[in-house]
């Protein structure tokens, strides 16, 4: 009966308000899968990264996570497995036509992205979106939106985490029936803040920052959908 | 006597007698106030007479005694004033007539004379004195008696007035009278205290309701009765005397309207303390505040109602505060049920009171305060209505498929489950196991989807069992439980479903449907590409008009737009082509891993994959991305020169579609007759089993429901063959058709024959056996008769494919010689002739075009090398044009027209080379490899193992009989056998240790063993598990993995100032929120699986078709 224990993989998409939006990688805990790009662009920025944040997600929140994070590519068919998208970077992004489709399909069929500029990625990642999303608009999320309330409160937005160009931070979202499918940080590099400290030796209260901005993100990517 | 003495003893006699009067004066009014004190003792000792301990009689005693003394010191006082010598004399003096001072000088002479006093004028003015001194002493006092007199008599007068009313006194009230009197004669034992036990007098002082009526009780031992008195403020104070029993008596007091003073007094004198009833207005509580927290797993907002409490309709678990204000002092309140047991004490503080409560049951309750009096209050809140809520375990429904089903080929079946609570979901879980073909269970594995407290949910998991190590004839098993958020995470589980994984034949129809799905996509595709077309010829046409005037500005921005949009739709279906694409490859992935399909389905689906590659290739879809991005800079020469492009390649790809159309209905339609083959085999198969277990006997009516069952399963074969009929017919597959005829009135007969065999069985007729073999030799002609009909559609179509060829062969040799010989006459000829030689150009480059649609036509693409073969025709033309450009301008520094037309020859003949090359190959598909052979070799002897194993696994619930069984199992065998065989002839031709595909010869080591164990007639769970394991290990032979790096870290600094921008608020079209929400799982689980598939695409589509523009409302929900 080998093998028979194996992971169930479910996909679970929404269709209706109210609705859940989880991927999960079989019973086991969850991790986060770290997009591998074409293009150029150092998909592979801050390693540590998410370690760190899985490993405070687990603890702040009890959902039972992994180590590590897992690279993937998007066409592979095992992005399915994978609740989480990550991606970052400072360089360019670029998805073939067949990456861009299984990214399309996931992302429409309940799993989430999150994008976070690590300066440099911005005009090759809109672009890109665009081309996944033609029929979509990414628009700026306000203050309001939940994902800055819970389970840490940001109520200006999104917090400032590393200085690139002097420009307020702002999160960007693309909606899919009223789920959130991908959310871009821009102008404020949370990978930067999730990292060890002692790589960017970030004062502790804007690591502390990253660290429950990151948790407010993983946290409203797995249980949003309910209105 | 002398005139001198007489003159000293009248006025002696005066004072006397004015002495006299003074003490029958001062005695009368003494003896008054010794009356008056007598009278005042009944009213100061009181009823009861002195108190016990009481001074009244000892100062009335002292006063009186001291009248005495008083009486006398007061008559000697006045006696000295009114007695006094001159006073006197000069009153006789009036009285005798005489001058005055004459009796007083008489006196005087008398008593003394003066040296040189004539003793005789002495004797003279004595006597003359003393003569007149006559008469009483009473009338010689004179005035002053008369004075003295009138004293007496209002003395005497006084005392006689005072006689009568302490007459009256005694006769009115003469025990209290002489009770005081009796008080007075022993004073000192009335003062000092009585030897009985003092008094007392409840309640003592407290505060009573206004208006209410006390009863006092008052405690006076060894005492018959008591006195008690009562004063009300501003008025006198009244008294009852209570009579006591054993010491102890009781007696109401008038109502108390205003402050009371009481007290009781015992006959020995004894008294009680004074206590005071002060009277209060009663308790009046109104103000009433109750907070609601709900439980937090509700997720309900706390409430808070003042004063008029409305029903309470309340979740258990919530929790009640209460608390509010009385208008005086609170002593207790409580919250009683109707039974008057207290659910909720309330703590008291002064006027206020507070309590907290978790009601545990539905009811109306009371409330009840008393005030620190105990009183209870006279306005108490209205009762409490509380209806209690109990959680409800949540409801969960799997509404899709919603019913026991087959699993797809993919081993993904999409669930769609329903849940909802009311008061907020946990999570769901589903939970899965796997049970073997022979009823073994694996251990379910629950996965759990968190739903954060959502109160409906509808979640979309799909079920993918394809990591796991499944087998033909198993069943995957799977629910859905739901669990509230309440504390004690409240349950409920769906019906149980079931996931058939298929056999060879359920494979071969899903496959057939898969390929039937893929030809009407390509058709919808095709029509789309069409009108694609036709829009972007129609784009192009305009746009060269408006090109001739030279629009520029906003028209030419409309232009650009219209070019994008139709760019984009021609992108979106390249896509569409690339995702058909992907998902033969994912269904030819799927039956490979399955380990059931043939080679032949295999490579068939390989071929669709390569057209459908054609039909968009990479780099026209690159091509298109760049014209995309290149639009915005084009001039409007390049805007016309684009658009003519993307109509060209529009034209190609509708060409390219319509071309494949008819290669994927035709690979529809031969997957559709080898699964209705393998359904005929099958059930040709069952029959034959059956009608030899019927010819051995015994368990008649198992027999006859079996064969009914194998009936029904023809009547389904009946309808497949009508529909492959059907198919041929559209397809003009007539030959084939009538073979399909055929075998339909083949089967006919069959039918009847079972239909006889299952009514002999039910009778239990012994030719049961016999019709039933019949039935099976019918069958088995049935599906040789399928068989034939599809190798006869085989072979005309291979022949098709040869003729075409052999024509494309033919034609491209004849252009080849008709350019030779042209490019023989072009040899030394003038420009002029050259001019004219283009028409003939023309004609062989018409002739060019004319081989390719015949090509495509005539072989539908499926010969091999076709798409090289193409490539060639294109190359040729692209040559023949140059040609034609070479001939226009002969002199200029190109090549030469000759040059150019070799070119032509060449190329046309290499066509005609491939053509003839490809018309040898026929069908074959090209060499392989040494270890792709090995592979297909492996996969095929995978599969017979997996038939194998699903014909060994279906033999024991037959409960076939021994003689049939041991056939049966002996037939295995010999299969299990011939795979061994095989596997040791691979692997004797080598494969080195530790080759991907494995150790063969521990395979065949272990085929070996289980033909032997089969032979020995062992058929148990042991031998079913070991065949399937060996199925997964063939089929895991043989598969590789990868993986990639990462590496490198960057740097960045810490923020700094910086202003945020004001955002919007996000609208529904924002978000792309739903209007249309899903109908309920009772709607769709009244529908078919199929039918409710299509409600819930068509839901997501009617969602996106309604979804708003951002800035949109989103309009109203539905």
């Amino acid at each position: 009966m080998s093998g028979f224990a194996g992971p169930v993989v479910m996909l679970v998409g929404a269709l209706a308000v109210p609705a859940v939006h989880a991927l999960e990688q079989g019973t086991g805990p969850v991790t986060i899968g770290r997009l591998q790009y074409e293009g150029g662009g150092d998909w592979y920025a801050n390693p540590s990264s998410l370690p760190n944040l899985l490993a405070e997600v687990r603890a702040r929140t009890g959902i039972p996570t992994a180590e590590r994070d897992v690279a993937i590519r998007p066409g592979d068919p095992a992005l399915r497995d994978f609740p989480f998208l990550y991606m970052t970077g400072h360089g360019n992004v670029r998805f073939s036509p067949e990456e861009r489709l299984a990214l399309r399909r996931y992302l429409l069929e309940g799993g989430f992205l999150h994008a976070d500029d690590n300066y440099g990625l911005d005009e090759s990642f809109r672009q890109e979106m665009a081309r996944v999303f033609p029929d979509r608009e990414m628009v700026e999320l306000p203050p309001e939106h939940p994902v800055f309330h819970a389970p840490y409160e940001f109520p200006e937005g999104l917090p400032k985490i590393h200085e690139h160009d002097g420009a307020p931070p702002q999160a960007f979202g693309i909606f899919h029936q009223g789920r959130l499918v991908v959310i871009y940080t821009y102008e404020t590099d949370l990978g930067d803040g999730w990292e060890d400290p002692d790589v960017h030796e970030d004062p502790p209260e804007i690591r502390e920052d990253a660290l429950r901005m990151g948790v407010n993100i993983f946290v409203f990517a797995m249980t949003q959908g309910v209105s | 006597m002398t005139p001198a003495r007489r003159i000293g003893h009248a006025v002696e006699g005066v004072r006397g007698h004015l002495s006299r009067s003074l003490a029958l004066t001062v005695a009368a009014w003494c003896g008054t106030a010794a009356l008056g004190l007598l009278v005042l003792a009944p009213a100061l000792a009181g009823g009861e007479g002195w108190s016990a301990g009481s001074v009244g009689p000892l100062v009335m005693v002292l006063l009186m005694l001291g009248l005495v003394p008083g009486g006398v010191w007061y008559w000697r006082r006045l006696g000295r004033h009114w007695c006094a010598e001159h006073r006197v004399t000069r009153a006789m003096d009036a009285t005798a007539g005489l001058d005055e001072g004459a009796v007083l000088g008489g006196l005087e002479l008398s008593r003394f004379a003066p040296p040189g006093t004539s003793p005789g004028l002495r004797d003279l003015a004595l006597h003359r004195v003393g003569s007149e001194l006559t008469g009483s002493a009473r009338m010689l006092s004179g005035v002053l008696g008369d004075r003295v007199a009138m004293d007496l008599r209002r003395g005497v007068t006084a005392f006689l007035a005072t006689v009568p009313v302490l007459v009256l006194v005694l006769a009115l009230a003469p025990a209290r009278t002489f009770g005081a009197w009796g008080g007075m004669l022993s004073p000192l034992a009335v003062l000092v205290e009585p030897a009985l036990p003092p008094v007392s007098v409840e309640p003592g002082s407290v505060e009573v309701a206004r208006g209410s009526a006390v009863e006092v009780v008052a405690h006076a031992p060894l005492r018959d009765s008591v006195t008690l008195r009562w004063d009300v403020t501003g008025q006198v104070t009244r008294s009852a005397v209570v009579a006591l029993a054993d010491g102890r008596g009781a007696a109401p007091l008038p109502p108390v309207a205003a402050e009371v003073r009481y007290w009781i007094e015992a006959p020995d004198g004894a008294r009680s303390e004074v206590h005071t009833l002060t009277p209060v207005d009663p308790l009046f509580v109104s103000t009433l505040t109750v907070e609601v927290t709900h439980p937090p797993h509700t997720g309900l907002a706390p409430a808070e109602y003042q004063n008029e409490i409305p029903p309470l309709a309340i979740p258990a678990g919530t929790h009640l505060r209460v608390r509010g204000q009385g208008s005086r002092g609170i002593g207790s309140g409580a919250l009683v049920d109707d039974a008057g047991r207290s659910v909720m004490r309330l703590e008291a503080r002064g006027t206020a009171f507070e309590g907290s409560w978790v009601p545990g049951r539905s009811g109306v309750f009371g409330w009840e305060f008393t005030d620190e009096g105990g009183g209870a209050a006279a306005v108490a809140p209205e009762p409490l209505a509380v209806e209690l809520i109990p959680d409800q375990p949540p409801a969960i429904d799997i509404v899709y498929p919603g019913i026991d089903t087959l699993m797809p080929i993919d081993l993904r079946q999409p669930l769609v489950i329903q849940t909802q609570d009311d008061y907020g979901l946990a999570r769901v879980e589903i939970v899965v196991r796997r049970v073997s073909a022979s009823g073994m269970a694996g251990e379910p594995v629950v996965h759990a989807v968190e739903l954060g407290g959502s109160a409906g949910a509808i979640v979309r998991p799909v079920l993918d069992v394809s990591a796991w190590t499944v087998s033909p004839g198993d069943t995957i098993r799977y629910r859905a439980r739901a669990f509230d958020n309440h504390p004690s995470e409240q349950m409920r589980e769906s019906a149980e479903f079931a996931l058939w994984i298929g056999g060879v034949t359920e494979l071969e129809r899903a496959a057939q449907e898969e390929l039937e799905r893929a030809a009407q996509s390509v058709e919808e595709l095709a029509e789309e590409a069409r009108q694609a077309e036709e829009e972007a010829r129609d784009l192009q046409a305009r746009s060269e008009a408006e090109g001739e005037r030279n629009r520029r500005g906003q028209a030419d921005f409309e232009d650009r737009e219209e070019i994008a949009q139709a760019m984009e739709r021609q992108q979106r279906m390249m896509e569409s082509v690339d995702s058909l694409q992907r998902e033969l490859e994912e269904l030819r992935d799927a039956l490979r891993d399955s380990g059931l399909a043939d080679q032949e389905l295999e490579n068939r689906i390989r071929d669709l994959e390569e057209l459908l590659e054609q039909v968009a290739p990479e780099d026209a879809q690159d091509a298109v991305s760049e014209l995309q991005e290149q639009l915005a800079e084009m001039d409007p020469d390049e805007l016309r020169e684009a658009l003519e492009q993307m109509a060209l390649d529009q034209e190609r790809l509708r060409q390219r579609l319509e071309d494949s159309l008819e290669q994927f209905r035709d690979a529809a339609i031969e997957q559709e007759f080898r699964a209705t083959g393998r359904e005929a085999e099958e059930l040709a198969e069952e029959q034959d089993i059956l009608a030899r277990a019927m010819m051995e006997g015994g368990e008649e009516p198992l027999r006859a429901e079996q064969q009914a069952a194998l009936e029904a399963q023809a009547e389904e074969l009946q309808e497949a063959l009508e529909q492959l009929q059907q198919r041929l017919a559209e397809a003009g597959e007539m030959d084939a058709g009538a073979g399909v005829q055929e075998a339909r009135h083949q089967l006919s007969q069959a039918r009847q024959q079972m239909q006889q065999a299952t009514q002999m069985a039910q009778q239990g007729q012994q030719q049961a056996g016999q019709q039933a073999q019949q039935a099976a030799g019918d069958l088995s002609e049935v599906a040789e008769q399928l068989g034939q009909a599809q190798m006869q559609m085989q072979m005309q179509q291979m022949e098709a494919i040869r003729t075409a060829l052999g024509q494309t062969a033919a034609d491209a040799l004849s252009l080849a010689r008709q350019q030779s010989e042209l490019r023989g006459e072009m040899q030394g000829a003038s420009a002029a002739e050259l001019a004219a030689m283009r028409g003939d150009e023309a004609a062989i480059a018409q002739g060019i075009r004319n081989l390719a649609e015949n090509y495509a036509e005539g072989t539908e693409m499926m010969a091999p090398g076709a798409r090289d073969l193409l490539t060639a025709v294109g190359q040729a033309m692209e040559e023949l044009d140059g040609t034609i450009s070479a001939m226009e301008n002969p002199r200029s520094q190109g090549p030469s027209p000759m040059a150019e037309a070799e070119k032509v020859v060449r190329t046309l003949n290499e066509v005609a080379r491939m053509a003839m090359t490809s018309g040898q190959q026929g069908q074959a598909q090209g060499s392989a490899s040494a270890s792709e052979q090995m592979m297909q070799q492996l996969q095929q002897l995978a599969q017979q193992q997996g038939e194998i194993m699903q014909d060994a696994s279906s033999l024991t619930p037959m409960q076939l009989g021994q003689e049939t069984m041991s056939e049966e199992i002996e037939d295995v065998a010999g299969r299990q056998e011939e795979v061994a065989e095989e596997l040791g002839e691979m692997s004797e031709e080598g494969t080195e240790e530790g080759d991907p595909l494995g150790d063969l010869s521990a395979f065949a080591e272990e085929a070996r063993r289980l033909a032997e164990a089969l032979q020995q007639g062992r058929l148990d769970p042991e031998v079913l598990r070991r065949q399937e394991q060996l199925f997964h290990r063939l089929l895991d032979a043989g598969r590789t993995l990868e993986r990639d790096e990462e590496s490198e870290e960057r740097e960045s600094e810490e923020p700094g100032e910086f202003e945020r921008d004001g955002v919007n608020a996000l609208t529904a079209g924002d978000i792309d929120a739903l209007r249309f929400e899903l109908p309920g799982a009772a709607v769709l689980r009244a529908l078919p699986p199929a039918q409710r598939a299509l409600v819930v695409r068509y839901f997501e589509r009617l969602n996106r078709m309604t979804t708003g523009p951002p800035g949109s409302d989103g309009g109203e929900r539905r």
